[in-house]
């Protein structure tokens, strides 16, 4: 699994690009966010993707960053 | 936790929907520096009671005051100007904002809740409004320094910013363009001669406290608009100097513009054009043995019949609701 970053700003054309603290998200489009980039977004703001944009009227955050069972046997094997 | 840096903070613009009602931020804005700060003069009691020193504190009336300097960017300027004694309207592709002169109803077409995060603690700043701008350039860039006055401060959660890149508008983009005035003025070549130019615009602003038990302001009143253009220039003729002396009105335009030598053509950009210019002062002087000839001079942007006193026209992403 993985967490899901969405844009949707009514006052700016679609496509309009926005920097997410570090993760460049398109308006009305969405980005799924990687390993990797969430550590960055970890190490360099402190806070977690959840805590920053869990609670914005702007960015919709869904899915989770924590492992499916599938994935933990996968990382098992 | 540590101590932090300038850099590590940020700023967001919320429209309110009710005057002085918080309002999340939506639009973060890339700032040099600012100054918002609770402003009160607290009531110390002088009561006479066998000591020289205040007794005793009663906090009293406060409101929010400050300044905010940034690069004119038309990715967020809209915001501010929306926030100031202005109407606005789309023209040609444009948000133009025109001075509101009426002197009743409202002043501004929306207030701002500006929130400000400084070492991750949290400010937030509702009834925001701008007082008086003024947009210079400072080595070649296009900038842009406000005094806000805002109703009062509440502690807010943590705003998730969403950052628009940056859309500067440098010494390639300017052209100052000299005509005479009208309700639309026809401009045709740009004078290569100004060096610097600064566009004011000072509604007077001030925060009104009144008996209500509550501590902040109850709105903020604007009071004459007083406008004004500040330059110099190479000295090569006496047209302006003369129309100083004649009390002849004139037309000054800064085109600011990015991707295109116009603004209907460009990508973006900011466009300021004072319809009809008093010279106040037009001084020329020689200065010294070894120093250019220049002509400083100072202007005063009043109104005209069936016109705008002076537009701003900003060309960029932003639709204002």
């Amino acid at each position: 699994m993985a967490y899901k970053l969405e844009v949707n700003h009514p006052a700016y054309p679609k496509d309009f690009e926005f920097n997410l603290d570090g993760i460049l998200v398109k308006n009305k489009g969405s980005v799924t966010v990687t390993e990797d980039m969430e550590r960055k977004f970890l190490k360099k703001q402190r806070k977690t993707i959840k805590e920053i944009y869990g609670h914005s009227e702007i960015v919709k955050l869904s899915g989770t960053s924590e492992l499916s069972t599938e994935e933990k046997k996968g990382g098992e094997s | 936790m540590p101590a932090g840096l300038g850099g590590g903070g940020k700023v967001g613009l919320g429209i309110e929907t009710t005057m002085g009602t918080y309002a999340a931020p939506t639009v973060f804005v890339p700032i040099l520096n600012e100054s918002l700060a609770y402003a009160e003069d607290k009531y110390y009691s002088e009561q006479i009671r066998q000591e020289t020193i205040h007794s005793d504190v009663k906090s009293s009336y406060y409101h929010v005051e400050g300044t905010v300097s940034m690069e004119a960017d038309p990715t967020n300027l809209p915001y501010w100007l929306g926030a100031s004694r202005h109407d606005y309207a789309t023209v040609s592709g444009a948000t133009q904002f025109t001075p509101n002169n009426a002197g009743s109803g409202d002043a501004c077409p929306f207030t701002l809740s500006i929130t400000v995060v400084r070492n991750d603690v949290v400010f937030g700043y509702v009834g925001c409004v701008v007082g008086s701008f003024e947009f210079t350039i400072v080595d070649g860039v296009l900038q842009v320094n406000m005094d806000v006055l805002g109703m009062g401060e509440a502690t807010q959660t943590a705003p998730s910013p969403t950052w628009p890149a940056a859309d500067l508008l440098g010494a390639d983009a300017h052209r100052v363009f000299l005509a005479a005035s009208g309700v639309s003025p026809t401009f045709s070549t740009a004078d290569v001669n100004f060096n610097g130019f600064t566009f004011r615009a000072n509604f007077n602003a001030e925060a009104q406290n009144r008996i209500r038990a509550d501590r902040q302001a109850s709105y903020i009143s604007f009071g004459i608009t007083e406008a004004e253009i500040e330059s110099e220039l190479d000295f090569m003729d006496k047209t302006d100097y003369d129309a100083m002396k004649a009390n002849t009105t004139r037309a000054i335009r800064l085109a600011s513009t990015n991707g295109g030598a116009t603004l209907a053509a460009a990508t973006s950009g900011v466009q300021i054009t004072a319809n009809r210019v008093s010279y106040d002062a037009y001084d020329i002087g020689l200065e010294g043995m070894g120093d250019l000839i220049m002509a400083g001079f100072t202007g005063r942007v009043i109104g005209i019949a069936g016109g705008d006193a002076y537009k701003i026209d900003v060309k960029g992403p932003v639709t204002l609701p």
